[in-house]
């Protein structure tokens, strides 16, 4: 079945401008898809690597007395939104976010174990390795541009998508079981390419938007606020959470409210169906002190809902409060985005499908890059045009396959240098960025592609298996012990060590390594009926991108 | 497969086109969408509902911006949609 396609000058426009627009963002777009396919299991990697994060959590801990402790080392603002996220099963610790009382309300942030009250600053962390990937996904280590950079990157994959679902809308239909293997290179890599494409368009497309957001918040609410509500900024953040709108005293008397363990207690029990997540008070130990939950489902769906509370009494104040099945259209929206994101509404299973889908994401990019250049490897291009093809290939094929091997050198690093020592967190992101560039560099010494691929797989795997064991000869915590205590321990651990057998299999079994250098010469098979020759007067008389 | 240069615009119609695609069609969006907040009576849905809207829209604009065939139409079309919104922003 066919669909009636593109005319032929729209379809050779839109087919030109995916292609520019493709290679343009093709590295930085498989940086953040790789990045962002580890950080869905942000939770899991931080208790593998932190060993404070391996505790279970003490059922009699005091919240009164870890925000008093909190205080006495920050000096918190209490009047500013402090917000505070309860321990759970990912995440055993209790997590601070306030403003210090000083002249320009610094942020804080920084978590209490439940057992010893030891406090730990999350801006001078213990360890980083999901927070290295977690922030590599959106270019957070280049000051101030790398967000919005992750957020044009996204734009432009979402015009990416919606020109590549253009241009082959004549065989949309055959792009959902055409997996053809055989043939030349470049059918394969076509296949490849829009088969996995069509397969994966609705993920992607939500990725493409929400990515968009998260990176172009600011380009997208600034109009609105300054055109609506004369460059008032908060008008618009209290249309997302209107408790915001109610001016608290800040000289009110200070009084002994009810505990945080009380009221949260009186929360469940009112709406046992949901679970308080988290918590934004202000005014704290004041009268007048508000408190607003926020709650989700056990059932994990897409919802969650908000009671807000007076500290003093623990009455609802009901215009401000509604549960994840009475909130309206304005409501949801942003956690919706949010929720659609961050995965976190369907498990574990919904995680490991959207890893998949996110390789499988990795593989279109890398793909299309080789459908570019291999679609370029001919005598209508000059021998100069097929060497800087061939340079910029093997330069984004370096880049992005060395990330596996750049990844498990992360993990090792996060185990292999002493929790003790300080700085340790600027080593070990040394160590990362470092070894990801010489990875990288070497690869530039590889001409045959299929050699970059296979010496990057091999490097990797072996070091993919040293994690689990460096793992359990540092903490003595083995996988096989860990899974009935700490599972997502475990999970780690055995998510390298399948890791790393399949890619040496991989190498061993499957990969076939050809010798010879992709790198183009001056024979060439002529294709039929022109050669560069004839086509290169042509070409002069029209300078172009490619 | 790469496309065919008969079917492709000159230099300066092309950097045209780029800028159209990306600021221009920026700009068209956001004017359309705050034009439409500010008049209705309960504007939160419609603020909140740009941050999917405007970029779905504003891709709309960059494919239509291309697929337009001379420069300065896709301009009018951008400049015609901004000075609609404006006039009902500002009026």
């Amino acid at each position: 079945m066919k669909l009636k396609g593109l005319g032929k000058r729209s379809y050779n426009i839109l087919f030109h401008t995916h292609t520019v627009a493709g290679i343009v963002i093709s590295f930085a777009l498989f940086v953040i898809f790789y990045a962002g396919a580890f950080s869905l299991f942000r939770d899991e990697i931080i208790q593998w690597e932190n060993p404070q994060a391996r505790e279970t959590i003490n059922p009699d801990f005091d919240y009164a007395k870890a925000l008093t402790k909190v205080d006495s080392t920050y000096n918190l603002d209490w009047h500013q939104e402090t917000t505070i996220v309860f321990p759970n099963a990912d995440i055993p610790l209790f997590t601070i976010y306030g403003k210090i009382k000083d002249s320009s309300n610094t942020r804080m942030a920084a978590y209490v174990t439940t057992n010893t009250y030891k406090i730990q600053d999350l801006y001078k962390p213990l360890t980083t390795v999901s927070e290295t990937i977690y922030h590599l996904h959106y270019f957070r280590q280049i000051p101030v541009l790398g967000l919005y950079l992750s957020g044009l990157v996204s734009l432009f994959f979402l015009f990416a998508i919606v020109t590549g679902i253009l241009i082959h809308w004549k065989n949309l239909f055959n792009k959902f079981y055409a997996f053809i293997t055989k043939g030349k290179w470049k059918t394969i890599w076509t296949n490849a390419h829009t088969v996995l494409g069509v397969i994966g368009l609705p993920f992607q497309v939500i990725y493409a938007v929400t990515g968009a957001f998260f990176g172009l918040l600011t380009l997208i609410l600034l109009p609105s606020v300054m055109l609506l509500y004369d460059g008032d900024a908060e008008a618009v953040y209290h249309k997302i959470e209107p408790e915001g709108n109610i001016e608290l005293d800040v000289n009110a008397d200070f009084s002994e409210n009810l505990s945080i363990a009380a009221l949260s207690k009186k929360v469940a029990k009112m709406y046992p169906a949901f679970e308080p997540g988290y918590a934004a008070m202000r005014n704290y130990k004041q009268k007048n002190a508000l408190i607003t939950f926020y709650m989700g489902s056990k059932d994990g769906d897409m919802n969650s809902g908000r009671i807000v509370m007076k500290m003093s009494d623990g009455s609802v104040l009901k215009d401000y409060s509604f549960l994840p099945e009475e909130r309206t259209y304005s409501q949801s929206i942003i956690d919706v985005i949010t929720k659609l994101h961050f995965a976190d509404f369907g498990g574990l299973l919904l995680k490991i499908m959207y890893f998949i889908l996110s390789m499988i994401t990795c593989f279109m990019i890398i793909s299309g890059v080789l459908i570019w250049r291999t679609a370029r490897d001919n005598n209508h291009y000059s021998l100069k045009q097929r060497l800087f093809h061939h340079k910029v290939t093997r330069f984004y094929l370096a880049i992005c396959l060395s990330m596996f091997p750049a990844f498990a050198l992360l993990f090792i690093a996060n185990k292999l240098v002493p929790i003790e020592m300080t700085q340790r967190v600027t080593f070990v992101n040394q160590i990362f960025f470092i070894g990801w560039l010489l990875l990288t560099i070497s690869g530039l010494f590889w001409n045959n592609y299929s050699k970059i691929n296979r010496n990057y797989l091999a490097i990797g795997g072996v070091l993919s298996l040293f994690i689990p064991i460096i793992n359990g000869t540092t903490t003595h915590q083995w996988f096989w012990n860990t899974i009935s205590t700490y599972p997502r321990v475990a999970y780690v651990d055995i998510f390298w060590l399948i890791a790393g057998i399949i890619s040496l299999y991989l190498v061993i079994k499957v990969l076939k390594v050809s010798n010879k250098s992709n790198k183009p010469t001056e024979e060439y098979a002529t294709r039929k009926g022109s050669s560069y020759k004839q086509t290169e007067n042509k070409r002069k008389l029209k300078p172009q991108l490619n | 497969m790469p496309a065919k240069q008969k079917y492709l615009s000159g230099a300066w119609q092309r950097f045209s086109k780029i800028i159209a695609a990306i600021p221009g069609a920026y700009i068209a969006t956001m004017l359309l969408h705050v034009a439409v907040a500010k008049n209705m009576a309960n504007d939160t849905p419609i603020v909140l509902t740009t941050a999917y809207s405007a970029f779905l829209m504003w891709v709309g604009f960059m494919v239509l911006v291309f697929f337009i065939k001379k420069a300065w139409h896709a301009w009018a079309l951008l400049l015609g949609i901004s000075s609609v919104s404006s006039f009902f922003i500002f009026f």
